[in-house]
């Protein structure tokens, strides 16, 4: 995901640290509870894809963090019904834009073991670009921006 | 029909096509073996992990399953001996251990009564992952902080190819090969022109119509396997190692094949059925899906790095060859792939200056194997096609340029060779006139050549049974893939046993009851398993005719061999009247053994190679400039094959490399994203199909008669899947302007590149 948005990084920064908020932007995210300021996070994350409905307990650890530029962090978890595994390395930078707007990159590498990995990647792949998709949606109204 | 045809019995209708068509042919995936229990193999759905644990208890309480199979199990099952095999290197588990290496390595394999209870057990086994960073890039992999796929390099010598693989400690590159005669760098700075061009050449699969399959049958001491497989004495071999079974107690039985074009070779599920054989205390038939066949092995990928230097008179001065190879999780014969690929890309031509390099290298994705003409088609696609960018550059002709530089027989390619043993100018115009006799136009076509040196291990025994009715039994490890070597052996017995092809079968090939041979492959049957059944069947001959001139008078050469019998100075005697007169009873047979080895005809066998396989195509195409479709519209293929065996299988194999390798050039592409492959199925990964196929194709098979098998044959096969990527890429280069670069040749790329010719024509370039 790169994108462009007119407002400072000052204003995105905390958003992606307020649970209640970021619970909010992305789909499926629920429950979301910080464990340990600025480094350990639970949260929910619950999706169809294709004929799966998946309930995943995730666990979100903060590698590396650099306020207000960059943040490194790993979510982990287990669907018990399906058995499926999800390991997301997510890594977001912010840096000042023209118009004192801010790019905002994330690059994301997903894996998926189990019952879920079956259908295959391209169809994984199509529902986590699907996600951020409406992730940006929803941070730009979250923000107040077209 | 000339006396050379009539003496081959080239016309034969082959007997397998009947039983094919008819569905009565067995294939190894249609044995049934009483209480055999069906497997199921669960693969690693990510490129690189570690194995924190795996659970399979809720797998093995489903009604119907008998065993699942875990790295777990290996420390009883190996016993003291290594529990990895390869055949360069010792760097593949039976099953996983503690570690996946790519997106479908095996982890478990369940035994159940059906495959449906199997399958439905794999979802019931929980695996933990500890995800590792992959790569699945070749020169990515070779970066210094690339992740490393294998701690160590443990080599094997002398395995299944001579000799061993050159692999660097501490680095993804388990293949260094480097070559040099002359000096190249002179060549480069004294030259009139220098050329550097980069090609590229995708994973492709084998897509055999039958997957791979095996049954393997574990006893106390003893193995039998119903296999696949393309080399069953390599799988009795490797069995013996992993298992310490001696090699006489394993039995490997190989029914018709449904295709393999190297993706059988060597050895590939069997030691993992064997085991999971073990586990389970009963026979276990696997039969793989076509997407898991994909997930087995591949074709090398390559990238290929030219730099080639000519004189004002466009002769070749020097050149020097770069391949860096994808080679995937396990070695596999990617050593000998990479270095055929880098002498592949010499060509027929005489170049005084040489310098070869290349590397194969691990990575996270499907391990590279054999494939038809091992490093051939991306070499011969790069160094055809930069022939022809040579050419345009110095405005000379393509095929002038080629016939400037190119071999007469005798002349070497690498010092070290055998010279090349055909004439390459006379095939290359006989070619051209075939285009030109097709109502096409030699001229504007796109033209290649190509030779390669077939790997072939000169090791092969038959024995041939003869009875007391004259039918005659051959018995070979050679196998029979649809390839037609069954029936080439067949012809070759009937012709020296002068009795008609009716009374001659070849038994199905089984370890227990024929002499070993290396493989079915390197196009090497008709040449060496022909002249081991021609050698048994001499000996039958010699045996009768000195027993009939014992027993009738006169001297052995009087006598012949014909159909029923031995005709002599008095007369016809059948075979059964003569084992009467000299046993007493109507009973016994004649008994012939051939064995072919390096040593046959005062070592001239040891030689590499023991023949070139070469090819000559030219091709015309059709480009939709719309869409950047290309269609190959006329083909000629030439191959001088010493002397056709049987027509019809003959042209069969020559048309199925060819249409093989538009595959790789306009259709064909494993793809890899983030460490998966995308397109791992039948669905997804397009092979050509009939209406692909171009509307005219001419086979033109030269029989100079001078090869070292039977009636003088070569070995073929291989050669045709050589020039068509280049052929189709240098005619578009001819008709539009326009150079890929980058195999396949697909719309999107093609039509990208019609724009930029039209760019530029647009900016007056």
């Amino acid at each position: 995901m790169d994108l462009t948005l007119p407002a400072s990084r000052d204003s995105i920064w905390p958003i992606f640290f307020d649970v209640a908020r970021i619970a909010r932007l992305i789909p499926g995210c629920e429950q979301v509870e910080e464990k340990e300021p600025l480094a350990l996070y639970t949260a929910v994350m619950k999706q169809k894809i294709g004929p799966f409905k998946l309930e995943v307990p995730t666990e979100v650890r903060v590698e590396d963090i650099l306020a207000p530029e960059r943040v490194r962090s790993r979510a982990r978890g287990r669907d018990k019904f399906t058995g499926t595994t999800l390991d997301v390395l997510l890594e977001v930078v912010l840096a000042p834009a023209e118009n004192n707007g801010t790019r905002l990159t994330v690059d994301s590498t997903l894996q998926v073991a189990g019952r879920l990995a079956a259908l295959g990647y391209p169809v994984v792949k199509k529902k986590t670009e699907e996600i951020f998709v409406e992730f940006e949606k929803r941070l730009r109204a979250e923000l107040g921006v077209a | 029909m000339d006396a050379a045809r009539h003496l081959h019995n080239t016309g034969e209708i082959r007997g397998d096509y009947l039983e094919k068509v008819t569905g009565q042919a067995q294939f190894a995936s249609d044995v049934v073996i009483p209480g055999m229990l069906h497997g199921r193999v669960l693969r690693s759905p990510l490129p690189h992990a570690r194995i924190r644990s795996i659970d399979v208890s809720a797998a093995l309480a489903m009604p119907g399953v008998v065993a699942v199979l875990t790295g777990a199990d290996l420390a009883e099952l190996s016993a003291g001996r290594n529990s990895h095999w390869g055949l360069y290197l010792r760097d593949r588990p039976l099953v996983a251990i503690d570690r996946v290496r790519y997106v479908g390595d095996p982890v478990a394999a369940v035994a159940a009564l059906d495959e449906f209870t199997a399958e439905e057990a794999l979802d019931a086994i929980l695996v933990d992952y500890d995800p590792l960073p992959h790569v699945t890039d070749a020169r990515e992999a070779m970066a210094p902080d690339a992740p490393l796929l294998h701690e160590k390099m443990d080599k094997i010598q002398n395995f299944y190819f001579r000799g061993g693989t050159n692999p660097v400690e501490g680095t993804n590159i388990f293949q260094h090969y480097q070559y040099a005669h002359g000096d190249v760098e002179a060549a480069f700075s004294r030259a009139h022109r220098v050329f550097e061009d980069s090609f590229r050449f995708p994973m492709v699969v084998h897509a055999a119509m039958e997957p791979h399959v095996v049954i393997a049958d574990w006893r106390e001491d003893s193995i039998t396997l119903w296999s696949g497989a393309q080399s069953p004495t390599t799988v009795q071999k490797a069995l013996s190692l992993l298992f310490g079974i001696d090699m006489a107690k394993i039995r490997v039985i190989t029914p018709y094949v449904g295709g393999g074009f190297g993706g059988k070779s060597s050895v590939k599920i069997d030691p993992l059925v064997t085991a999971l054989s073990w586990k389970a205390k009963r026979p276990v038939r696997v039969c793989l899906s076509v997407s898991e066949s994909m997930l087995t092995c591949r074709r090398l990928s390559a990238d290929i790095e030219l730099k080639t230097a000519v004189d004002a008179g466009g002769k070749l001065l020097g050149k020097s060859v770069r391949v860096v190879m994808n080679g995937g999780a396990y070695a596999d014969t990617g050593p000998a792939v990479a270095v055929k690929a880098a002498i592949r890309a010499i060509g027929p031509y005489h170049i005084p200056n040489l310098k070869l390099e290349s590397y194969a290298v691990y990575t996270n994705t499907v391990p590279g194997a054999a494939f038809r003409s091992i490093g051939g088609p991306p070499a011969v696609w790069a160094t055809e096609s930069q022939m022809d960018v040579i050419a345009d550059a110095l405005q000379i002709d393509p095929v002038d340029f080629r016939l400037r530089n190119m071999l007469d027989k005798g002349g070497l390619v690498k010092p070290d060779l055998r010279p090349i043993d055909v004439d390459m100018p006379g095939m290359l115009r006989r070619g051209l006139a075939a285009m030109d006799e097709a109502g096409g136009n030699s001229r504007a076509s796109g033209v290649a050549v190509a030779a390669s040196d077939p790997g072939i291990h000169a090791l092969g025994s038959a024995l041939v049974r003869m009875k007391i009715d004259c039918s005659v039994l051959i018995l070979t490890n050679t196998i029979e893939l649809g390839q037609g070597a069954h029936g080439v052996l067949r012809a070759v017995a009937s012709r020296v046993l002068g009795q008609p092809l009716a009374r001659i079968k070849v038994a199905t090939p089984d370890t227990d009851l024929a002499p070993y041979d290396w493989v079915t492959g390197a196009s090497r049957s008709t040449v060496i398993m022909g002249l081991a059944v021609e050698e048994a069947c001499a000996e039958i001959s010699r045996e009768v005719r000195q027993l009939a001139a014992e027993l009738y008078g006169g001297e052995a050469a009087a006598y012949v061999l014909a159909d029923g019998g031995v005709a002599g100075p008095n007369g016809f005697t059948s075979l059964l009247d003569l084992m009467v007169r000299a046993n007493g009873i109507d009973s016994g047979e004649f008994v012939g053994l051939g064995r072919i080895t390096p040593r046959y005809r005062n070592g001239d066998f040891s030689r590499m190679p023991l023949f070139w396989e070469t090819a000559v195509g030219v091709g015309e195409t059709e480009i939709d400039v719309e869409t950047g479709e290309v269609r190959l519209t006329r083909y000629v293929s030439v191959a001088d094959v010493g002397r056709v065996m049987n027509r019809k299988s003959a042209e069969g194999q020559d048309e199925g490399a060819a249409i093989q390798a538009l595959g790789h050039t306009l259709y064909e592409e494993l793809v890899y994203e983030d460490g998966q492959p995308l397109n791992a199925s039948m669905i997804d990964y397009h092979v050509p199909a009939i209406d692909e196929a171009p509307r005219e194709f001419h086979t033109v098979l030269i029989e100079s008669g001078d090869g070292p098998g039977p009636g003088g044959a070569r070995g073929m096969g291989e050669g045709a899947i050589l020039p068509m990527a280049p052929v189709i890429s240098n005619s578009l280069a001819r008709q539009y302007g326009v150079r890929v670069r980058e195999l396949p040749l697909t719309p999107e790329r093609v039509w990208r590149a019609i724009r930029e010719v039209q760019r530029d024509a647009r900016r007056g370039k």
